[in-house]
């Protein structure tokens, strides 16, 4: 019998997790999904939040009174937590919820939330049933005394990055290592999500957050110790990474950052292959993908291997607005039409995760590895 | 003969061709710019000219004599439903249709309103009102933020509905931010009013169209009298009251171009309760009474010494605060436009003139039944106008019928050289009627085509004089290679 879990605060980047969690161990069962009332998910599937098929997991608010209900353990993502504007209490919530005898297993990017702040009470009336987790004690993540400066690494590095935003790269990754789980191979998982390392995966939220004091080269040095430890620790097949930011400048308007979080990682961890999360629309002009996989082999030395194609649409009237890309999800079935028109035109292959699985694109990976190799 | 697809602008300095396939400026020698004006007189013959700089443009893929759109169609037709289920980001409410002004140019009066409503005691209900901000809360899962504007009438006579709506949707969107939005004019603000406003953040626009002469000509209170010193006296407590947020005040202002431009501007610079960064100033709207707005000499020649001013204070050759405020602020946005007017690239066979927005998407009007607009400067009564209810939801195709405004003047549109430029939305082809008219958008092309045409020059102006855009005027010896 599994635990039935909730997670919360529910958004966009714990989707694919909740999709995978259920699948990857035998111990826990997401059963629900906590947002912010704000969201407009109330009553909704979870998947309706990206606009994907139903997963069977609902949403409800932290404000209602069914949000206690069914479930044992409340998984918190505190970064998204420290993030939020929200006027609701989520400390009363937890409260509430602890004195009822539930637990809560929290993951954060730092290490420190203990003695920090209001989870500090929590933490000294209810220890028995609050539990952390941190990207900074993640232990195969920490550089050991083995680690001896920047070195390539010995296994193929698969680099899964979105060229307009992060839409779908999770899901891809998750997707892939189920995929190659099955066939019985060892992959390990470098991500910016820091609820994957309630799946064994690694994260690197810690090295690129804002109020990290390390330089920039240093970062690079730590990501690629810390990959190193990883690779030594797990003796994978495959180590899978998600590039942190998206890919490319968008425009002079919205410059998306400039990729320049991806191109630090790529120094770290010199990919050999690479899948590119792209939006439907993108392959419209003929040779545009061409052109835009010759520049990333110049930029960050691995040319595009296959795309995934995505469901979201640049909204252009936020470019000069707001100065910043936002998107709006379409439907996977419109995703999937236009991907097949553009499919003929495509000088790589194309593949939808989210609607066909990732088992075509695991195989195809596979073939390029053995290439590699 | 075949004409070039261009447009031509000449400087006192230079002179340059607008490629409007390429949507880029290029300097030319003043030899190829006779070629080209005779070329578009149809007096010389571009296809078999031999004078080396106009061969060596169209051996690069310059000076086309075919536009290279083919069909005029918005890129986003087959997403509309998705933005409109998903990523609304404001909802403007009409929370009253009553007043206590009767402006002269009001849209709304009995006497000059041919295809708008008229002014009525009518106000939005809470039922409507929330089940509004429940359709927004539902319909904006992609958008990070949201918007809820009140609007009139005066928005202010119905206060209590306001406070209600700040209140419920506040809750309702927690987590989620929220902003508001009233748009005013200014003479019902009471202590009680301003602590609301003040302490919820509420963003307020006034109405205020210059100096008290020229005010109170046309915003007159319904039983008569100035509304001016009203408003002056209104502003003025504000101040007291909080600093921080009177600075924040918008001004939204009507010229009425018949008036003397330096009598509208006179409030900008002499009234100290009105902030001149705030101005947001547009010429009288006449189109739903089918009128043009007459435009005095006086109007004409200050406003452009004033915005030749405008252009020395952004050089740093004239003191900014001796130029009229709503100079200054349309030369800024002359600037920002400049550093983006490569953005939208090159024409492509599928294209669409600059000018819609996705109807409701982006500042749905919802009036106090419950219909959809798909902003509140149009017309209610227009049935081509209503995009859906809160009853029956949008009205997709309806929707899409009038972000693809551009497809009902296709040959126009297409071979027009300010496709990119264009300003024309589907207001500009309403006449009431169930259907868009063309020959009523047709009717607005040349102002808009002379608008882009001031506007590029003016940019070509900017960059001859070494601002800090250069680079958004192509030099010639760039593409040589
Ligand atoms: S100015 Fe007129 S013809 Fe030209 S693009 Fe705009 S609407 Fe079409």
């Amino acid at each position: 019998m599994k635990i039935e879990v909730a997670v919360f605060p529910f958004h966009e980047r714990m989707l694919p997790f909740i999709r995978h969690f259920n699948q990857a161990q035998d111990v826990y069962h997401i059963c629900q999904a906590i947002a912010w009332s704000g969201s407009g998910l109330n009553g909704r599937d979870a998947a309706f939040i990206c606009c994907h098929p139903n997963i069977g997991i609902p949403v409800v608010s932290p404000t209602e009174t069914k949000s206690f209900i069914g479930w044992q353990i409340l998984f918190v993502d505190c970064d998204e937590l420290e993030r939020s504007s929200a006027a609701f209490n989520s400390f009363t919530f937890f409260e509430q919820l602890l004195s009822k005898g539930k637990k809560i297993i929290a993951v954060a990017k730092n290490n420190n939330l203990c003695s920090n702040g209001e989870w500090t009470p929590l933490c000294q009336k209810y220890s028995e049933q609050i539990q952390f987790f941190s990207a900074a004690d993640d232990v195969k993540g920490k550089p050991t005394s083995q680690s001896s400066g920047y070195s390539l690494l010995s296994v193929p590095v698969l680099l899964v990055g979105g060229l307009i935003s992060q839409e779908d790269c999770l899901e891809v990754i998750l997707a892939l290592r189920e995929s190659f789980m099955c066939q019985g191979k060892v992959v390990s998982c470098l991500t910016g999500s820091n609820m994957g390392l309630l799946m064994g995966m690694h994260t690197y939220t810690h090295i690129f957050d804002k109020k990290a004091t390390l330089s920039e080269e240093d970062k690079a040095l730590v990501l690629n110790q810390m990959a190193q430890d990883i690779v030594q620790v797990e003796r994978p097949s495959l180590f899978i990474v998600e590039a942190p930011d998206p890919m490319m400048k968008y425009n002079n308007a919205a410059p998306n950052g400039f990729g320049l979080q991806t191109y630090l990682l790529c120094q770290a961890l010199k990919p050999n292959l690479l899948v590119c999360s792209v939006p439907p629309d993108v392959a419209v002009a003929e040779g545009f993908l061409s052109l835009i996989s010759k520049d990333f082999t110049a930029r960050y030395g691995v040319p595009i291997m296959a795309l995934h194609v995505n469901n979201v649409m640049v909204a252009a009237f936020d470019i000069i607005r707001l100065h910043k890309v936002t998107c709006v999800h379409t439907n996977i079935p419109v995703a999937d039409m236009l991907r097949k028109q553009q499919s003929k035109n495509c000088a790589f292959p194309i593949f939808n995760v989210v609607s066909e699985g990732a088992d075509g694109l695991a195989q195809l990976i596979l073939q390029r590895e053995a290439l590699l190799w | 003969m075949p004409h070039p697809f261009i447009q031509l602008f000449k400087t006192p300095r230079s002179q340059y061709v607008y490629d409007a396939n390429k949507n880029e400026i290029l300097p030319v020698s003043s030899e190829a710019f006779c070629f080209l004006s005779n070329c578009t007189r149809g007096s010389e013959n571009i296809e078999t000219t031999s004078l080396t700089e106009i061969k060596e443009l169209r051996q690069q893929g310059y000076l086309a004599t075919e536009s290279v759109v083919q069909d005029i169609r918005h890129p986003y037709t087959p997403f509309v439903g998705d933005f409109l289920d998903r990523k609304i980001s404001q909802m403007t409410l009409q929370v009253t249709q009553g007043c206590n002004l009767r402006c002269k140019y009001c849209i709304y009066s009995e006497e000059i309103n041919q295809h708008q409503r008229s002014h009525s005691s009518k106000s939005m209900d809470w039922k409507t009102a929330k089940q509004a901000v429940d359709f927004l809360y539902a319909h904006s899962i992609d958008s990070d933020h949201v918007t809820i504007a009140f609007y009139g009438g005066e928005p202010l006579l119905a206060l209590p509905l306001i406070q209600q709506v700040v209140a419920y949707s506040r809750e309702l969107f927690d987590g989620k931010e929220i902003d508001y939005t009233i748009t005013s004019n200014g003479t019902l603000l009471t202590d009680e009013i301003m602590h609301f406003l003040v302490n919820e953040k509420i963003h307020l626009v006034i109405s205020l169209d210059g100096p008290k002469e020229i005010h109170d000509r046309n915003r007159v209170f319904a039983g008569g009298g100035g509304t001016f010193d009203t408003i002056m006296k209104n502003l003025g407590r504000l101040k007291e009251l909080d600093a921080e947020y009177h600075e924040k005040i918008q001004f939204s202002m009507v010229m009425d171009p018949a008036n003397d431009f330096d009598c509208i501007n006179e409030i900008t610079i002499s009234t100290k309760d009105f902030n001149q960064h705030n101005i947001n100033a547009a010429i009288v709207d006449r189109e739903y009474d089918e009128e043009e707005a007459a435009f005095s000499e006086k109007y004409i020649w200050k406003f452009r010494y004033q915005n030749f001013l405008a252009f020395l204070s952004v050089l740093g050759r004239f003191p900014p605060n001796r130029v009229s405020a709503i100079s200054r602020s349309a030369i800024s946005s002359l600037i920002q436009d400049a550093r983006y007017i490569d953005l939208s690239g090159p024409l492509r066979q599928i294209d669409v003139p600059g000018g819609p927005c996705i109807p409701g998407q982006m500042r749905l009007f919802v009036n106090v039944d419950g219909n959809f607009f798909p902003c509140e400067r149009v017309s209610e009564t227009s049935p081509v106008m209503s995009i859906g209810s809160l009853e029956t939801g949008f009205n997709v195709e309806k929707a899409i019928y009038l972000l693809n405004v551009g497809a009902i003047t296709k040959e126009n549109c297409r071979n027009c050289w300010a496709i990119r430029h264009c300003s024309s939305c589907a207001k500009k082809a309403d006449i009431g009627e169930e259907t868009l008219s063309a020959q009523f958008k047709l009717s607005h092309c040349e102002s808009i085509r002379l608008n882009a045409y001031v506007k590029l020059r003016q940019l070509i102006l900017l960059n001859e004089i070494n601002c800090h855009y250069s680079d958004q005027v192509r030099e010639k010896k760039r593409m040589a290679k």
